[in-house]
């Protein structure tokens, strides 16, 4: 069998394979096992609303132990990696007060057959439920992780108010490289600092809070390790062309795994796009998509909302705003400001390689991997968006060859 | 009919953007969305299919020049095994003079040599060649991925396009 079958329908013994040789966290184990026996399956087939609509029904009619109705169910557009479907709840409220009608706009938010990144419904909802009350973000209802009632893995949670683009700007894709613009922007960046200071600084408890999330242990880098082998599995599973720079670059990020110095919670995916706000107000609505948080080290973030793909250039056409906020090293100096916490240059260049070393499989491997497999509402987005995965790894290379100088 | 494929695909662009797209009207963002990107597709093919042989070509060629590089590098290393990567430059060679090798052959060796190259600079790990060797791999790949995004480029992601290289396969 050549590379590329192993891939597309991979045997039992191959996955097991895999597993054995990048050891991750359980939850994420579990998730990317559960995405390689999929693949066996059919492919994604299109959901209709009214599946989507009974399906939350019988849901949450579960969970609160009552009849409820679901109306206006409508698409919601945005995001590269799920399904949503915004809808109105008639229930009986928080309170569950017989008798009372109250109407509450909510999201489901579903998984297709595979995505761009294969996360957990389960830590979403528990990482959701953790920041609330920290940072703006829209209370986690309640979740179908193991797809009791939904066609595939599903989580419900509020439906929050803002946009994700700004009026003058509305045709950048998920948010790459999206300008708000001087006014905007001006309001806006010192929020995208704050709340991500807040985050880090929230102490991440006790489970059964974050219980789907392995704990790493302060002075150790297997917390770090278990991330980098994560990602190299993803590589392995879902890569369509073997690039001989993640082999080096995977090399030296096992080598050279910092150890942690302060347990955060990770949101994995905090950029421009990735956040709700006012247009009017310039106020933060709600912080977005933690599919790929996890709890580690702050670094991980700070070089994360600093990547290339996610920048452009400010209106001097010289300065260039990281996350189309503000210049990268204001970006650090300001988060060290907010947090308290210290910014490590040496800490900052190894998760620049590591997000890099990210994105790259991401876009090279799972967005290539699952619009080939025909495995998604939106194969020609994810489709699309694979073909920055050159500049990634371009930019991976060059970056890393800076490194390692 | 019109044999070009350029020709077909215009045909097709023009259908979908001036006739379908106004006639979508409210239809929802994501079905627009996906629209655009199929038509942006289309494009993407329109430009590069005229030159899809050369740049495959040329990629097979610049990976050619790496492995050169590496047999050349590990000939003095006892312990370093390049006989695999030996035998496919010889079978590349081959392939380069074929006046009947396509696209297809030229993706299918490189992705093949890329797969032992990738071999080789995991199995060098802990090896007295391991740095030299992940140095000549990093240094060949710049000028390799800098044609990758060339060959890109018309998909919009880049900063600046007007920073990339010349492509190769127009020389």
């Amino acid at each position: 069998m050549i590379e590329e079958d192993v891939r597309s329908h991979p045997s039992d013994a191959f996955i097991e394979q895999i597993r054995a040789l990048f050891p991750t966290e359980t939850e994420v184990d579990a998730v990317l096992t559960r995405k390689m026996h999929r693949r066996n399956g059919p492919s994604f087939q299109a959901v209709q609303l009214e599946t989507m609509a009974s399906g939350v029904e019988r849901l949450l009619a579960d969970r609160l132990g009552y009849d409820v109705r679901v109306e206006e169910a409508n698409w919601l557009s945005g995001g590269a990696s799920k399904l949503q479907m915004r809808f109105d709840l008639h229930w009986c409220g928080e309170a569950g007060a017989t008798g009372s009608q109250v109407v509450t706009p909510l999201v489901l938010r579903m998984e297709p057959a595979a995505s761009v990144t294969e996360s957990s419904r389960r830590r979403e909802f528990e990482v959701i439920r953790a920041v609330e009350g920290t940072v703006p973000v829209p209370h986690a209802f309640c979740m179908d992780p193991d797809a009791s009632f939904l066609p595939y893995p599903a989580m419900v949670y509020g439906f929050a108010m803002g946009t994700a683009k700004p009026s003058h700007d509305t045709g950048k894709v998920t948010g790459l490289g999206q300008n708000y613009g001087p006014a905007l922007r001006a309001k806006l960046a010192p929020l995208f600092v704050t709340h991500l200071a807040r985050i880090h600084k929230l102490p991440i408890g006790e489970p059964p809070i974050l219980a789907s999330f392995d704990r790493p242990s302060l002075g150790s880098n297997a917390s770090i390790l278990k991330q980098v082998n994560a990602a190299r599995r993803i590589w392995e599973e879902d890569r369509v062309e073997e690039e001989p720079v993640m082999a080096i670059v995977y090399k030296w990020l096992i080598r050279n795994a910092p150890v942690i110095d302060h347990v955060s919670i990770v949101h994995g995916d905090y950029r421009s796009g990735n956040f709700l706000f006012d247009e009017d107000l310039g106020e933060i609505t709600a912080v977005l998509d933690w599919e790929g948080a996890v709890l580690g080290d702050r670094h991980q973030d700070l070089t994360y909302a600093a990547l290339p793909i996610f920048q452009h250039y400010a209106e001097d056409d010289r300065t260039i705003l990281a996350s189309g906020m503000m210049p990268e090293a204001e970006l650090f100096a300001a988060y060290e400001k907010a947090s308290g916490l210290p910014v490590d240059p040496q800490r900052l260049r190894y998760f620049g390689v590591f997000n890099r070393y990210l994105v790259s499989v991401l876009l090279l491997a799972a967005s290539a991997r699952a619009a080939r497999c025909a495995a998604t509402h939106q194969d020609v987005l994810l489709n699309h968006v694979s073909g920055m995965g050159y500049l990634a790894l371009s930019e991976l290379r060059d970056y890393f060859r800076s490194v390692v100088a | 009919m019109n044999q070009e494929f350029e020709t077909q695909l215009q045909v097709v662009q023009r259908a979908l953007g001036e006739v379908v797209m106004p006639a979508l009207g409210a239809a929802e963002k994501h079905v627009v969305e996906q629209l655009h990107l199929s038509i942006a597709a289309l494009a993407f093919m329109q430009q590069r299919l005229p030159h899809a042989r050369r740049y495959y070509r040329g990629t097979t060629l610049s990976y050619l020049a790496m492995a050169d590089a590496i047999i050349q590098l590990l000939k003095d290393c006892q312990e370093a095994d390049s006989g695999k990567l030996g035998a496919l430059v010889i079978q590349g060679r081959a392939l380069l003079e074929s006046p009947t090798g396509d696209i297809i052959d030229y993706r299918h060796f490189t992705e093949e040599l890329r797969v032992v190259i990738a071999g080789l600079a995991a199995s060098a790990q802990g090896s007295p060649q391991e740095t030299a060797l992940d140095s000549l791999i990093i240094d060949h790949s710049g000028p390799i991925l800098l044609q990758e995004r060339v060959w890109c480029a018309p998909l919009g992601f880049e900063l600046r396009p007007q920073d990339l290289p010349q492509a190769d396969w127009l020389r």
